[in-house]
């Protein structure tokens, strides 16, 4: 059984040889089986935060990381019984699946019975069980990740940490791991800590989302939270599309394209539509209004042609709206 | 080293007129320069066999000079196999985890080391040599004994040997495999002798025939360190053709391909198992 532990870095900050700052001194707790994602443009410092938990890097001097009430900072990753889950997968290519596996179990001592059983039990769990005399080169990139997990989880870490796991693996595989990881998660309840870039990626598995950028944490909160409350600027234009209306007095004025409704030409903010994009359930219109681009989710089929007039109607109970500040813009991913 | 100059990739686009005619002469100039390069040695080693090489073939084929090499050099083959093993083993050993080390600790420090690696390659062998004689030509015994002509092997051939290792180490990015293997609970032994070693198969096993073949064929710096009880099969050819029938130092040359084509044969087919699109990786 896998024991959920609570893992705890304290003013853990990284700083390069060149002096750069990878992390600023940053506090962040994560609950016994709580599934944190730690989510970001690329360079923001949620890899670095991971390696630093994992025990794959230490923190500067004067940071400390706590498993439970266990001061883990002086210790390498190979003494903190965790698991890790790579992007590039990090499977021995010179093991089977099967020994790939049990390579943490061996590590540990125990018994080649007692062993394959785990084994084979995680290896049902991720849904691999018929693979297990595989090479690692005969394994698509999915189940590659799917061994990967099971090794990782085969050792009952005290914590899991998963760095960027479906960033190699192509749109509809994302989505069906993403949701079978979640819940395998949520299942062993084990304390893990998932980087992504992906928000969609992030809502799926998260029970709790740090948002992070230029090495400081900008928000923690549940999915809903981080995505109907962003407490800065950059929260909200990272997290989720926004549309900016026009700024008054220094304050700049948000709103969700699902806020936002179509309405007849000569009503609300004048517009033209710019092009349509017909998603099924909805059609995603790019408009130019007088406020500036915007995108609006349009739910009622309507047939809209490039150059067409249209208005425009915000949800005025739904505008974000924060300081105007020079923020960095997030970097689309 | 890679790439024979023609025709493997012609055909492949072979479109435009002519084209079938140029393939043709490519191949004939190919075959041409093959034979113009193997033909001496073929006769060469012909001569070994030959009874009489001033009267030619019709003397008759006799295997009598290569008994004679086999007599007169038996201890110069076993000192050169038994050296090239030692080279292996010591190359093995310095090398294996250098080229794990430089891998693992990527920067300038590692960058200007390869570079320094080169060094005996590209330093004739000869100056190496008179370097080591003067340094250490006067320390104990080592001036005669046969460690010394080791101690230039392994100068020569590491370099070959961290190479073979650290293209293979980059190519399935260790860093990332020692990573999972730490994870996992191993320490940093476990994680050299169980992850890296194996995966660096490929590239030790190409190291290993290189310096092998190298150790075995190595001419300059162990024609200088020599003394006339540590004579390894180049020098001893070199000795051969200096001084005796022509016949005995073509059948020393008749025995010396017996020794090394198979290494080299052996780098060849190595070498097209680790080639890119060869086996594919991830």
């Amino acid at each position: 059984m896998i024991d959920p532990t609570r893992i705890e870095a304290r003013a853990c900050a990284r700083t390069y040889p060149n002096g750069t700052r990878a992390l600023h001194p940053t506090d962040l707790g994560v609950e016994p089986g709580e599934r944190l994602v730690l989510l970001g443009p690329s360079g923001c410092g949620k890899t670095t935060m991971l390696r630093i938990l994992s025990g794959l890097d230490r923190p500067d001097p004067g940071g400390r990381v706590l498993f439970g009430d266990d001061d883990v900072t002086d210790r390498p990753i190979e003494r903190r019984n965790v698991g890790m889950v790579f992007q590039s997968y990090a499977l021995f290519p010179n093991m089977c699946v099967a020994q790939n596996v049990a390579y943490g179990l061996r590590l540990k001592g125990l018994p080649r019975a007692e062993r394959e059983a785990r084994a084979a039990h995680y290896m049902r769990l991720c849904r691999i069980e018929a693979l297990g005399a595989r090479r690692i080169d005969q394994l698509s990139g999915g189940q590659r990740q799917r061994v990967a997990l099971a090794r990782a989880l085969a050792a009952e870490p005290r914590a899991l940490f998963l760095d960027e796991p479906l960033t190699a693996l192509d749109a509809s595989l994302r989505e069906t791991l993403r949701e079978e990881i979640g819940a395998l998660l949520a299942e062993l309840s084990v304390t893990s800590v998932y980087v992504t870039h992906d928000q969609v990626e992030a809502m799926a598995i998260a029970d709790r989302i740090v948002v992070m950028s230029a090495g400081r944490i900008e928000q923690i909160g549940t999915p809903r939270d981080v995505y109907e409350r962003p407490q800065n600027l950059f929260v909200a234009t990272f997290f989720g599309e926004t549309n900016r209306l026009p700024d008054t007095d220094g304050r700049t004025h948000l709103v969700r394209p699902e806020h936002m409704r179509l309405v007849p030409p000569g009503e609300g903010i004048a517009a033209r539509v710019v092009a349509t994009t017909y998603l099924g359930a909805a059609t995603r219109v790019t408009l130019d209004s007088e406020a500036g681009p915007m995108r609006v989710l349009d739910h009622e089929a309507r047939r809209l042609a490039p150059g067409d007039a249209i208005g425009v109607r915000v949800d005025e109970s739904r505008v974000m709206t924060f300081p105007t500040q020079p923020a960095p813009e997030p970097r689309p991913s | 080293m890679r790439g024979a100059p023609l025709p493997s990739k012609t055909p492949a686009r072979r479109t435009g007129y002519g084209s079938r005619l140029s393939f043709a002469a490519g191949l004939a100039l190919t075959l041409a320069i093959a034979g113009f390069l193997i033909l001496p040695a073929i006769l060469s080693m012909l001569a070994g066999v030959t009874a009489n090489y001033f009267r030619g073939l019709s003397s008759g084929l006799t295997l009598r000079w290569v008994g004679e090499v086999l007599a007169l050099y038996s201890d110069t083959i076993v000192l050169t196999l038994g050296l090239a093993l030692a080279t292996l083993a010591t190359t093995l050993v310095l090398g294996v985890p250098a080229a794990w080390f430089l891998v693992r600790n990527p920067g300038r420090a590692s960058r200007a080391i390869e570079e320094l690696l080169t060094l005996p390659i590209a330093v004739p062998g000869l100056a190496i040599a008179l370097a080591m004689i003067l340094v250490w030509g006067g320390v104990g015994d080592l001036r005669t004994s046969w460690v010394f002509i080791l101690i230039g092997h392994v100068l020569f051939t590491l370099p070959f040997m961290m190479r073979a290792v650290v293209a293979n180490l980059q190519a399935i990015d260790a860093r990332t495999l020692e990573e999972g293997a730490a994870s996992l609970g191993a320490g940093p032994w476990r994680r050299f002798l169980e992850v890296i070693v194996p995966n660096a198969r490929p590239g030790i096993l190409a190291g290993s025939l290189m310096v092998v073949t190298l150790s075995v064929g190595e001419f300059n710096l162990t024609w200088m360190l020599h003394t006339p009880l540590t004579k390894t099969l180049p020098v001893g050819l070199a000795d051969a053709y200096a001084s005796m029938r022509l016949e005995v130092a073509s059948a020393y040359t008749l025995v010396f391909f017996v020794m090394i084509i198979p290494l080299l044969v052996a780098i060849q087919w190595l070498g097209g198992l680790g080639a890119p699109g060869g086996k594919a990786r991830r």
